[in-house]
This record gives C-alpha cells, sequence and structure tokens, in this order.
C-alpha cells in the first residue's frame, strides 16, 4: 500500500542514476538506522515517566513530546549537515504536476554548469524520463522512483546523495514528486525550497494549498508568456501567498521565452552568497 | 492524503518508546494535531486502527488532541485565534508574524502497563 495515499501496491522507492542500473530501496525505512560510532548517544530516554498514583498500580504514563516526523526531520538534519560541510548549495524544487520545474531546471543547469558542478535529484512516481532528460546537458543526475508514493524523504535523499556523491561546492537541484499536499510536511535538508506555480493554475492556489506555500522561501511564477491568454492576476496569487507566508519573495519568469530568468540566477546566485557556500 | 505515512510514523515511533520504556501493554496514546498542521485530524484519527494491525498499538485507545491555530501580530504585538493559515490580525489586518500554536504533529504521551 502507498505510505502516503494509501493506494496502490506496496511502496519501495528506487534509485537510479541516469545511465546506470537501477538499485531497489527496500522501501521506506523509518528507522533509520544508524551507527553510534562516532561517540554520540542517541538515548532519549531521560525518564520521564510519570507515575500517576491514580491511575492504577503497574501502570504509568510515558511523556513522549515527539514529533511524528522526528525520524525524518532528524535524517533532514544529516542531509544538512552533509550540505554544509560539503558547501553543496540544495535547491528542493516543489510545485504541482505540470508547472515546468523541468524546463526551468534545464535552462538553470545551462546557465550555472559552467560555473559549478550540477546535480540533480529527480523524484517522480514513475520512470527515468526527467532524470534522462536533463543528463543530456551533460551533468550527473539521479531518479528516485516512489512508486505509488507521493513525495520525497529525507531518507530517500540521503541514499540518492550516496550514488550521486557530488562535488564539493556543488549545486544541486532536487526536483521533488509534482504535488503541492504532502511534500510540504518533509524537510529533506534542503538549502532553500522553491516553490513553482504557473499562470495556467488558480490564482487562489496559495489558499488551497497554504502548508506548501508557508514552506516556501521564493514562489517563482511560471509561464507569463502565456499571461494574455488566460485569467491569472498574478497580483492577486501573489497577495494571497503573501498573505499565508509574509516572507515569501517572488520572481515571474517564463522558462520557454526566457524572460525573468536572469533574476532567478541572480537569487540563487545571492542565496548561494549568502548561505557562505 | 498522507495521514496513513504519518499513522505509519506514530505507531512505528510509538512501538520503539514502549520498547526503550521496558514498557508492557500499551493503554491509550496521546496524540496533539494542529489546525494548522497541514493534517487532517480525522482522517488521521481514521487511519490509526489499520496502521496498528498487527501491531503492538493494536487495541490501544487514541486520544487526538486537536490545538487552534494561533498567530502574533507583530504590529499590535498581541496574540490571535487563526481559523486559517492565512487568517490576518483582526485589528490591523496585518498577517501573523509568527504561528504561535497549530502546527503541532505529535505524540503526547502514552499510558501503559508494566
Amino acid at each position: 500500500m502507498c505510505e502516503t495515499c494509501g493506494c496502490g501496491e506496496p511502496s519501495a522507492f528506487r534509485i537510479t542514476k541516469s545511465g546506470h542500473e537501477e538499485h531497489a530501496g527496500n522501501g521506506h525505512e523509518h528507522t533509520h538506522p544508524h551507527s553510534h560510532d562516532e561517540g554520540h548517544a542517541h538515548d532519549h530516554n531521560h525518564d520521564h515517566e510519570h507515575p500517576h498514583e491514580s491511575e492504577g498500580r503497574g501502570k504509568r504514563i510515558l511523556m513522549i513530546e515527539k514529533d511524528i516526523l522526528h525520524e525524518n526531520d532528524l535524517m533532514a538534519q544529516r542531509n544538512r549537515g552533509y550540505f554544509e560541510a560539503k558547501k553543496v548549495c540544495c535547491i528542493n524544487m516543489v510545485s504541482s504536476p505540470g508547472s515546468g520545474k523541468t524546463t526551468i531546471l534545464e535552462k538553470t543547469i545551462a546557465a550555472f554548469k559552467g560555473m559549478r558542478p550540477v546535480y540533480v535529484i529527480e523524484g517522480d512516481q514513475q520512470s527515468m524520463l526527467d532524470a534522462d532528460r536533463l543528463a543530456k546537458l551533460g551533468i550527473q543526475a539521479v531518479q528516485i522512483n516512489t512508486g505509488s508514493g507521493c513525495h520525497l524523504d529525507a531518507n530517500m535523499v540521503n541514499r540518492a546523495l550516496k550514488s550521486l556523491d557530488p562535488a564539493p561546492g556543488a549545486l544541486l537541484f532536487i526536483e521533488n514528486v509534482g504535488n503541492l499536499v504532502c511534500p510540504a510536511l518533509f524537510d529533506l535538508g534542503e538549502t532553500s525550497r522553491v516553490l513553482v506555480m504557473s499562470v495556467t493554475e488558480g490564482e487562489d492556489k496559495p489558499l488551497k494549498y497554504p502548508a506548501m506555500f508557508r514552506s516556501a522561501h521564493l514562489c517563482l511564477i511560471n509561464k507569463t508568456d502565456l499571461l494574455p491568454y488566460v485569467d491569472f492576476r498574478v497580483d492577486v496569487a501573489e497577495k494571497s501567498a503573501g498573505d499565508v507566508n509574509p516572507s515569501l519573495q517572488f520572481l515571474r519568469i517564463s522558462a520557454t521565452t526566457g524572460d525573468g530568468l536572469p533574476a532567478w540566477y541572480e537569487w540563487i546566485s545571492s542565496m548561494i552568497n549568502s548561505a557562505g557556500l | 492524503m498522507h495521514e496513513l505515512t504519518l499513522a505509519l510514523a506514530i505507531v512505528e515511533m510509538a512501538v520503539s518508546e514502549a520498547e526503550k520504556n521496558h514498557a508492557g501493554p500499551i493503554g491509550e496514546i496521546e496524540i496533539e494535531v494542529g489546525s494548522l498542521s497541514g493534517v487532517d485530524a480525522d482522517a488521521l484519527e481514521f487511519v490509526l486502527p489499520f496502521a496498528a494491525m498487527n501491531t503492538r498499538l493494536e487495541r490501544t485507545a487514541v486520544k487526538m488532541i486537536r490545538t487552534e491555530g494561533k498567530g502574533w501580530c507583530p504590529r499590535c504585538d498581541r496574540a490571535f485565534a487563526m481559523a486559517e493559515a492565512w487568517t490576518q490580525c483582526p485589528l490591523c489586518g496585518t498577517p501573523a508574524g509568527k504561528i504561535l500554536s497549530g502546527e503541532e504533529l505529535r505524540i503526547v504521551s502514552m499510558m501503559v502497563n508494566d
């Protein structure tokens, strides 16, 4: 059964390097076993039991006070530490399907690959299509097929990183599964989260999917070349998104015509600088 | 609809906490879900028994704490109730500078037998 939607077959994600044999993942391992050789103790069992007399003999209350996404968040922090140590700038691109993420990446990769090593982790339910499409640009791309799962989690990204082994100082893009719901909750350890919204979608999307808009740093409004043909008021969309996330930044672009892309490249460069990467 | 993923994570975390604490049967688990967390508390409550099937939590009672959204207005320096993630300060119309509560998604406690 899909870990996320409850639909379909057992979820086993697959990580495949473009141009390589695929490696099957053994499903979501949410326990993330890891060795403690580094000498750090993970014993969070600090005697939080509060036995209540009234509960009767043998009964006790364990105070857990732990986030449900705790395991994912721990792994995300490991990824984040890895990125910091290797000075890798990681951008998690999220959007609904068909917003133009892959086209944006094609243009962006072409712009940056002369300056820094560029890598892509592609997340899709099925197929190698996107990873193969981006690998044609002469960069390394790894595809995570989530099966019927509808988001990437920090564990999948961690495993993909081991396969990709990005060079120090790299620019790494994660193209998340096209979905505005689930990816919002899963921190991958990224340096920055960029949400792509296209003008062919409803301008009320920020109000329908507030969690995703709240979790993003930048909102790219794509396909602006189509504005004359669609009923989409950019200022209304930006206002709605700003209400949900007052610190969200906006850039209007058209990946097809190249309009606004220099500002996006500039945003990436300044983000790399301000993160000290 | 990612509630099943979360339900499975809850069960896994609860089982591991019970083991760590050498607990016997788990009578009740208390889960807090904020109204702004992006998770539907009703859907989560509905799928939990399925996630708990054939685990130590199969017969565990679930107590859901639904926490209402509360934001902080940077202009008025006061807290206000947030029905939605985009609810603005009712006095001045400024969007919440910080969400004070409503984003919770956690296991609070478990009542266990020895």
